[in-house]
């Protein structure tokens, strides 16, 4: 054995009993045994189990088979119950907030001075809102109230938009309150309540307040409704934007139906507009319609047609008096050879070997 | 035009091949010198089930009435050896008498259909008549319309397809021929004829049934 391996072996051997150290042991009271006696008394009824317990004072009652209730101390007596307190639902906006809620131009698309949002679930909330904004070119402001609370009276909706965005355009403004989507408002920009019908405001509220009654979770109803808002609100700028007139008004249907019948209506009249196009298309469909009765009723004379071809003197190829034998082959043995690749594939029997 | 044996062309004229010297006396030397009497379906080989008989029958019949002076034949068989489905082609039009084809319809104005179920071979073969409509492209492009079908077994709508193809070539065909007929039977060297009952019999009687015939072993 060389030094090397004494060294190592003196060193293993220093680390294990280092490890094997005995560390202060921790006093712990020890767990109550059954005895046997125990068991004898709880036979002759001396033991009542969780008497320990309820207290000396229990255990001498049942002991004494002394029946009569026991007589509460008045004064314990007088102690009212405490009734678990109701869950009580703010109606009024404090004053603290009125400030920031109507008199005051929002800065930011989310507006919630009384933090009914966590900052980092206003943060989520902001991003979409200016995402949306940026994606869209349509800004969304929406005002969060407690599900209870009350617009204070000399106060709206109508009032903020008047009040702090008569100067924007295509903007609308939402009151939204959480936990009770269905009494959520919506209000337009004034360039925008001129094109938009009243109908049209509630379809879009009424899809978005759907939307968000898919979940039962306030949080969750809040997302569901900008999303889906927001998502109406792209194809009513776009329909807009096709517009580009006054009075082309949306109907109270569903978006994509909407966008069609307007872009019908928009086509018909720059089409009705221009004349020479009109009578070019009435033409043309004209036209196309004849073409295709006149098909029509070709397919209906061939369908019950018969094709009499004029008669030919016979020959004799080959010395054959009917037939001359000629004709095509095809060979179908083969499923991966296609049709195509037999077409001049003739045999070539005279070649020479 | 083409040899039914060598699948060379060969003139109109021609009265046996240039290349190989066939003509219709070697193919009987093949298949029996002896008419054929069989009816315009046949399916000896048994590849067509029994209900799908009488649909087959019914195209035939759908044909005959938009092409009244002529027919479509079908062929089904299970040949242990053949030389060649052309010559077997060619050899059944020109002996067959088809005994439920009317008289009016004479061979000439027929066209034959014929599938080697063992071989899963198919061709068309059609009379002089149909020589200014047919040619080697309209029947291989009908052929390759069933050639699908034909793969899957299914030879009634194989049938189908392929009579459906010819139909149409053969409607071009018609309104090209009732525009100039001259024109198009002179491709082939024809001249158009007065159109008559008795030319059309004196063509006919050719497939007559004259006297009994010894029944023939197709393929042997």
């Amino acid at each position: 054995m060389g030094l090397r391996a004494v060294v190592t072996l003196s060193l293993v051997s220093f680390l294990m009993g280092q490890e094997a150290t005995p560390e202060p042991a921790i006093e712990v009271s020890e767990l109550p045994q059954w005895k046997a006696e125990d068991l004898e008394m709880l036979k002759a009824g001396e033991l009542i189990p969780g008497s320990t317990i309820f207290g000396g004072i229990a255990l001498e009652r049942l002991l004494s088979g002394d029946l009569e209730p026991i007589e509460l101390d008045p004064a314990v007596r007088e102690i009212p119950e405490k009734k678990p307190a109701k869950e009580e639902w703010p109606t009024n906006i404090s004053d603290e907030f009125l400030s920031r809620y109507f008199h005051h131009a929002p800065e930011v698309f989310l507006v919630d001075p009384q933090d009914l949002l966590t900052e980092q679930q206003k943060q989520e909330r902001e991003r979409f809102l200016n995402y949306h904004a940026d994606d869209s070119g349509f800004d969304l402001y929406v005002y969060l109230f407690d599900t209870k609370q009350e617009i204070p009276v000399g106060e709206s909706l109508q009032g903020v938009v008047l009040d702090h965005f008569a100067d924007k355009e295509s903007t609308a403004v939402v009151f939204y309150f959480m936990g009770d989507p269905q009494r959520s408002e919506l209000a337009f920009s004034e360039d925008l309540s001129e094109e938009i019908r009243t109908v049209n405001v509630r379809d879009l509220m009424k899809l978005s307040i759907e939307e968000a009654m898919q979940s039962e979770e306030p949080l969750t109803q809040l997302e569901f409704f900008l999303g889906q808002l927001a998502m109406r609100f792209l194809g009513l700028k776009k329909k807009l934007k096709e517009d580009g007139v006054p009075g082309a008004r949306l109907r109270g249907m569903g978006e994509k139906e909407e966008e069609k019948l307007g872009s019908l209506s928009s086509l018909w009249h720059d089409f009705r507009g221009d004349s020479e196009a009109f009578l070019a298309v009435v033409v043309s469909v004209s036209f196309a319609l004849s073409v295709g009765l006149l098909v029509f009723l070709r397919y209906l004379v061939d369908r019950n047609r018969a094709f009499v071809f004029p008669d030919a003197q016979g020959s004799s190829l080959l010395g054959a008096p009917h037939a001359p034998g000629v004709g095509s082959v095809i060979s179908y043995h083969n499923r991966t050879q296609p049709p195509s690749l037999q077409r001049n594939n003739y045999p070539d029997y005279l070649q020479r070997m | 035009m083409r040899c039914p044996r060598c699948v060379q062309k060969i003139h109109l004229a021609a009265t046996s091949c240039p290349h190989c010297g066939f003509t219709v006396e070697q193919a009987d030397e093949l298949f029996g010198d002896q008419d054929v009497s069989l009816q315009k379906f046949s399916d000896p080989a048994g590849a067509m089930r029994m209900k799908e008989r009488k649909p087959m029958r019914k195209l035939m019949e759908r044909f005959e009435k938009r092409f009244p002076q002529l027919f479509v034949s079908v062929y089904l068989g299970a040949f242990e050896e053949m030389t060649s489905i052309r010559q077997f082609g060619f050899w059944l039009l020109n002996r067959a008498a088809f005994s439920d084809v009317d008289v009016n319809r004479p061979n000439e104005n027929g066209i034959l259909i014929v599938v080697d179920v063992t071989a899963k071979t198919a061709g068309v073969t059609y009379g002089y008549s149909l020589l200014p409509y047919l040619d080697d492209e309209s029947t291989f492009n009908a052929l390759s319309a069933a050639h699908p079908y034909l793969i899957q077994g299914e030879f009634l709508q194989a049938i189908d397809h392929t009579i459906g193809k010819l139909e149409t070539t053969l409607k071009k065909g018609w309104r090209r021929a009732k525009r100039n007929p001259e024109k198009v039977l002179g491709q082939i060297g024809q001249n158009p004829v007065a159109r008559t009952k008795a030319s059309l019999k004196g063509v006919r009687e050719g497939n007559k049934i004259s006297e009994p015939r010894e029944k023939v072993e197709i393929g042997e």
